[in-house]
């Protein structure tokens, strides 16, 4: 407490210089590490058309719920046949309609109705047409559509999963 | 308006005024560093601690697996887990400066003889931490080293039993051992580590740090802030930038192989309990207790006991020689045992081969990680079982091993496939088929090694390595000492005398033979079993390629 003034004040610009940038090279691997996932590349679903069975194991017109079954990679995790999640799908003849179960409203599992005219969340109760358009309730969209096609008499799936919570359609 | 915010803030708290301005008595030093920089090198296992922990999956089979995968693909990973291993160093090292420079100033004791034994607590929690953490991403070396740490703690009298299976969670280590270890690591340790250190530097804030001896009451003192926090910043800098480049010169933790219940894994605890491990081997079994609890237990309590053991009022360390000597003997002993220890392992040949294999383990999981995308759901350890030649190695000990090998009922395959073994067939077909009713032959060595050659040509795969020459003298001789009477070398016929030698020593007449020995050597005189529909076909494929491999000592 003897010091002059200038001497002082240069040991204050010092130590606080200096602990800023202790705390910054301390700070700096452990952020990276934090946000390394934000980048992508944890978990990877199956790639490509997955394969959901015959499409004779499809009632006509009626929503059907089918687990996806695929390859899936979970951080250090290799699985070569896993459930990703399930898709409802509607077949119309030859040809398949497929959504994601999962609710654009908040991410619940959406199932067919009991009736099997339609679609239904258990969370919120929104109703969805056979199409995947909103009957009633609060989600802000169709159900997500996937891309689907009949290949050899099986049905097959892109399997993808969507930002819920939101009016446009886009992928997570 | 900062002003105002900073005189609320101090009257309310006494912050910063009353404490970062408090006084320095005799003005600030970097004597007084250690024990803050211990303080920030701890601060720093919890940031690393928290960091791996987010990424950390504790069971028998993700612990390994997560590891590699924060090491390797997370961003830093390999860094933020170095850091955190070589921090572990650091504080067990900062810990026993700060112990003996607090002993050599005499500052434990009146009145601060509470804060010395709670700083004696802090060193326990210390290694409490350091032990509970290696075991942690369930490697070679983790689990061994632990496997041994509880056996002891296990061989204990009366509690032994219970303390143990208290400890890892069970009978044997497993993935309650690892739940165990890892709650105490990251929960109850932290825990009992915040409320010690808080209460030490309550006790030290109360108390103030004690000047050297050769510093009077009166000298002028100086304000903590900026004068002391500059030196201990740069002490901490100085330590911090010794483990970070200790990190990047590793490039992360060590990692061994995944923990393998059934490998011959030679552990060697962490440099700070070689002393603890090199002292048991002096112990007759049954009393490594008295090592390991007994006499540690005995040295804290006399470490403990030093404020009234030493109550002259005598500041100069040259002065207090006697209970210096508690801290200084159990201290040199440490250092004398753990480089008894360091040195007998430098001088030890099978330990430095047992090194590299281990090495060489450790690197092939890894690669085998990376080169599959991940571990499957049964564990790394189904992950190093699925690659062939671990797999071949594996089932033939299981399968053939016990009827091929020195002295056993089948050929010694050891060598298979080498000229020597070859020409030694030939030679004395009965050393090694003992069953076996080819004869002798008169031919001359030249003309032992040139049939041995001819047969190894048999694999078309090695015969362009082999002397054409040669080939076909052995040739020659094959047809001329009539072998081809018993031997075809063209295609498989039960009818022969002898095996066919079509495609001999390939992988697939290996599997072949394997299948169904008796079309090689014929119903009666076949001993060997039938291993078609036994064993699948990549596993007989696996064998055949180890047994391949027998030719020259493996490796993978």
């Amino acid at each position: 407490m003897t010091d002059e003034p200038s001497r002082r004040t240069f040991l204050v610009w010092a130590t606080t210089g200096l602990g800023a940038c202790t705390a910054a090279g301390a700070l700096t691997p452990a952020l990276a590490a934090i946000l390394s996932p934000a980048s992508g590349g944890i978990v990877k679903l199956g790639e490509g058309l997955l394969d959901l069975g015959p499409l004779d194991g499809f009632e006509d017109g009626v929503p059907k719920k089918v687990a996806v079954i695929a390859a899936r990679t979970d951080a250090w995790l290799k699985e070569e046949a896993r459930a990703l999640g399930s898709v409802i799908v509607v077949r119309h003849g030859e040809k398949v309609w497929i959504c994601s179960s999962t609710c654009p409203h908040a991410g619940c599992d959406v199932s067919p109705s009991q009736d099997g005219a339609g679609m239904v969340c258990p969370c919120h109760e929104s109703h969805f047409e056979k199409n995947g358009v909103v009957k009633t309730g609060p989600s802000p969209r169709p159900l997500d559509q996937l891309d689907a096609q009949v290949k050899d008499g099986h049905v097959l799936v892109r399997f993808e999963r969507f930002q819920v919570g939101i009016q446009e359609k886009r992928t997570v | 308006m900062l002003a105002k915010l900073r005189e609320f803030i101090e009257s309310r708290t006494g912050f910063p005024g009353a404490t970062i301005f408090k006084p320095v008595p005799g003005g600030a030093r970097f004597l007084h560093v250690p024990g803050t920089v211990l303080l920030l090198v701890i601060a720093l296992q919890f940031l690393t601690g928290f960091v791996i922990a987010l990424h950390y999956a504790p069971s028998v089979t993700t612990a390994w697996a997560s590891i590699v995968f924060f090491e390797d693909r997370i961003r830093a990973g390999w860094l933020v887990r170095g850091l955190h291993a070589w921090g572990a160093s650091a504080i067990v090292l900062l810990a026993l400066i700060h112990l003996v420079q607090v002993a050599w100033t005499g500052a434990y004791r009146k009145p601060r003889e509470l804060n010395w034994m709670l700083g004696l607590a802090l060193l326990v929690l210390v290694l409490v931490f350091a032990h509970t953490g290696y075991l942690l991403p369930w490697d070679q070396k983790g689990y061994w080293s632990t496997r041994v740490a509880t056996g002891i703690a296990g061989a204990t009298p009366v509690v032994g039993t219970t303390l143990q299976r208290v400890a890892i969670g069970g009978e044997d280590q497993g993935n309650l051992t690892l739940s165990h270890f890892y709650a105490v690591h990251v929960i109850l340790m932290p825990l009992l580590l915040l409320l010690v250190v808080g209460a030490h530097l309550t006790l030290f804030r109360r108390h103030g740090p004690t000047p050297p001896a050769d510093v009077s009451d009166d000298a002028p003192a100086q304000s903590w802030f900026p004068y002391q926090t500059l030196r201990n910043l740069i002490g901490f800098g100085v330590v911090a930038a010794t483990m970070g480049y200790l990190a990047v010169r590793s490039h992360g933790a060590p990692l061994e192989a995944p923990a393998d219940p059934a490998s011959d894994f030679q552990p060697r605890p962490e440099w700070y309990f070689l002393p603890l491990y090199q002292l048991l081997k002096g112990f007759p079994p049954g009393t490594e207790f008295v090592g390991s609890e007994v006499l540690p237990g005995l040295i804290l309590l006399a470490l403990a006991l030093l404020p009234w053991i030493d109550r002259s009022p005598v500041r100069d360390a040259k002065k207090r020689l006697v209970p210096l000597l508690l801290v200084f003997v159990p201290l040199g002993g440490a250092v004398l045992m753990g480089s008894l220890s360091v040195m007998e392992d430098a001088g030890n040949k099978e330990l430095a081969a047992h090194r590299r294999a281990e090495a060489k383990d450790a690197a092939l999981a890894r690669r085998l990680f990376h080169e599959q995308g991940g571990i499957p759901a049964a564990g790394p350890l189904a992950l190093l079982d699925r690659y062939p030649p671990r797999r071949g190695a594996r089932l033939y000990d299981e399968h053939c091993g016990g009827c091929h090998g020195r002295n056993a009922k089948g050929p010694d395959l050891q060598g298979y496939l080498t000229q020597r073994w070859l020409e030694q067939v030939i030679r004395e077909p009965g050393t090694l088929f003992k069953h076996d009713s080819m004869g002798q032959t008169d031919a001359k060595p030249d003309e032992l090694a040139a049939l041995a050659v001819y047969v190894a040509s048999l694999d078309s795969s090695r015969a362009t390595s082999l002397d054409a020459a040669r080939v076909a003298k052995g040739k020659a001789l094959f047809d001329d000492k009539q072998c081809n009477s018993c031997h075809d070398v063209t295609k498989i016929s039960p009818d022969d005398e002898g095996p066919s030698l079509a495609g001999y020593g390939t992988k697939e007449w290996l599997v072949a033979l394997m299948k169904n020995p008796a079309v090689y050597f014929g119903d009666s005189k076949n001993k060997m079993p039938a291993f078609a529909g036994k064993l699948s076909e990549a596993d007989l494929d696996a064998i055949a390629g180890h047994v391949r491999g027998l030719q020259s000592p493996s490796d993978e």
